[in-house]
């Protein structure tokens, strides 16, 4: 039997966050919202930004032999490093991927937002990157989302004021119209594969593709512009039993360690 | 006066939890970030306090996580008060003996509720807006692999502090 007191609370907490979603879609909850994510940003970031630093070397050890060749090979490093010189990598990067936006941005016209990654969906199970430029600096839905001198890394999917979600295109909710650079400029969708793979599907049987072939955007999403680099071909599935063929996609960015992102607004 | 440092350190609290999820989730390995900190800190709460005001704190939790979601806004707060109002209540009303195998069912039992209903949502809503949805191989192995760690680690904080909890237990008096 349920206690008076027990009830009062279930229904009294049911009832405010009925109210806050009620309020959240009103827009009333905006200025809290806003000032929650004012107050956390920061601290996501720099949560980021270090784990961005120290890498997923971890994850590569997966029996002695590899954790005591890597070992080997870090002490190796170690010793002809400090950390000022790695500090002064990590601005270099920086620099070498700002210029590489500025090039992009000059050879192709285009008007760029330049944002940095604050952290990564807490939700868990999606590739979704947080980035700290929102509607105030017109990044809208579906636009898409580069490094370097335009490569594809994901789509905005959630703008919020000064903050924004980014999709990667590993995610596996994510589809892009892409092309592969062969003879025959064979169209597919590309999709992710929680993370892991990316795959692009529905290309005709007859087509020949072939791995190391380039994979861009084919310009028939309606936001994102033809030619954005996405990877290349490391695979090909050709079934006789199936309709189409499909290929498997090593991406040409390691989507894992994001920092600078640069936003493609729409000409007009 | 008291009530404003009582906030204060409600909202410290819940900032702190919060903040390790994030990091956790940021930074870990696999598996470690799939350790559900929130469930942990709050399931831990029921235990130690035996009362249902402990879900008042759903509500700065399921706002923080809402706000840096990528889903549509309430289904996760939905989810985490549904799970954690039929935890509290199996707690209070059933599973009254706090053995080990007891606080593993309830880590399990309210993190698996939890994402079959978010799950269910999700369904709901690609129906009604015409959107396709995926529940990959993968995505299950991860959600097994939360429900599970997270449970373990519950279980080990419950066993850490298992002689404050059961305070009255004759076993553990001689220690106060």
């Amino acid at each position: 039997m349920l206690r008076t007191k027990s009830k009062t609370t279930y229904l009294g907490i049911g009832i405010i966050l009925g109210l806050l979603i009620i309020f959240h879609y009103l827009g009333l909850l905006r200025f809290v919202e806003n000032g929650l994510r004012a107050l956390n940003i920061p601290l996501l970031s720099r949560a980021h930004s270090f784990s961005v630093r120290v890498g997923n070397q971890y994850t590569f050890f997966q029996d002695k032999e590899s954790f005591f060749a890597a070992y080997e090979q870090c002490s190796i490093e170690l010793a002809k490093q400090n950390i000022d010189r790695a500090e002064l990598a990590l601005v270099r990067e920086e620099n070498n991927a700002l210029r590489k936006q500025i090039q992009f941005k000059e050879k192709e016209k285009k008007s760029l937002v330049v944002a940095e990654v604050v952290g990564k969906e807490i939700s868990g199970t999606n590739q979704v990157y947080i980035i700290n430029r929102g509607s105030d600096d017109k990044v809208a839905l579906n636009l898409p989302v580069i490094i370097n001198d335009g490569i594809l890394v994901g789509k905005i999917i959630k703008v919020e004021k000064n903050t924004s979600l980014v999709r990667l295109i590993n995610d596996s909710q994510s589809k892009v119209a892409a092309t592969i650079i062969n003879q025959d400029h064979s169209l597919g969708i590309l999709e992710g594969g929680y993370g892991i793979s990316l795959r692009l599907n529905l290309i005709p049987r007859n087509e020949v593709v072939l791995a190391g072939n380039q994979i861009v955007t084919s310009g028939l999403d309606p936001t994102v512009p033809r030619g954005l680099l996405i990877g290349s071909v490391t695979e090909v599935e050709n079934e006789p039993y199936k309709p189409f063929q499909q290929a498997i996609i090593t991406p040409a960015s390691d989507l894992s360690k994001l920092f600078l992102l640069s936003v493609i607004l729409p000409n007009s | 006066m008291k009530r404003v440092l009582q906030l204060f350190l409600y909202s410290l609290g819940v900032g702190g939890i919060f903040f390790l999820h994030a990091v956790l989730f940021t930074i870990a390995p696999f598996p470690l970030n799939s350790i559900n900190s929130i469930f942990v800190a709050m399931i831990w709460l029921m235990l130690y306090t035996n009362t249902a005001r402990v879900l008042w704190l759903v509500i700065p939790f399921a706002l923080l996580t809402e706000i840096f979601s990528s889903l549509p806004f309430g289904f996760q707060s939905i989810a985490l008060f549904t799970s954690l109002t039929i935890v509290n209540f199996l707690l209070v009303n059933f599973f009254t003996n706090r053995s080990v195998y007891i606080i593993f069912f309830i880590g399990l039992s309210s993190v698996f509720t939890y994402h079959v209903l978010l799950r269910f949502m999700l369904f709901v809503h690609s129906l009604i807006t015409k959107t396709v949805f995926t529940l990959p191989r993968q995505m299950l192995f991860s959600i097994m692999s939360e429900v599970l760690l997270t449970s373990l680690v519950l279980v080990l904080l419950y066993l850490l502090t298992a002689r404050r909890l059961k305070r009255l237990n004759p076993t553990y008096l001689s220690s106060f």
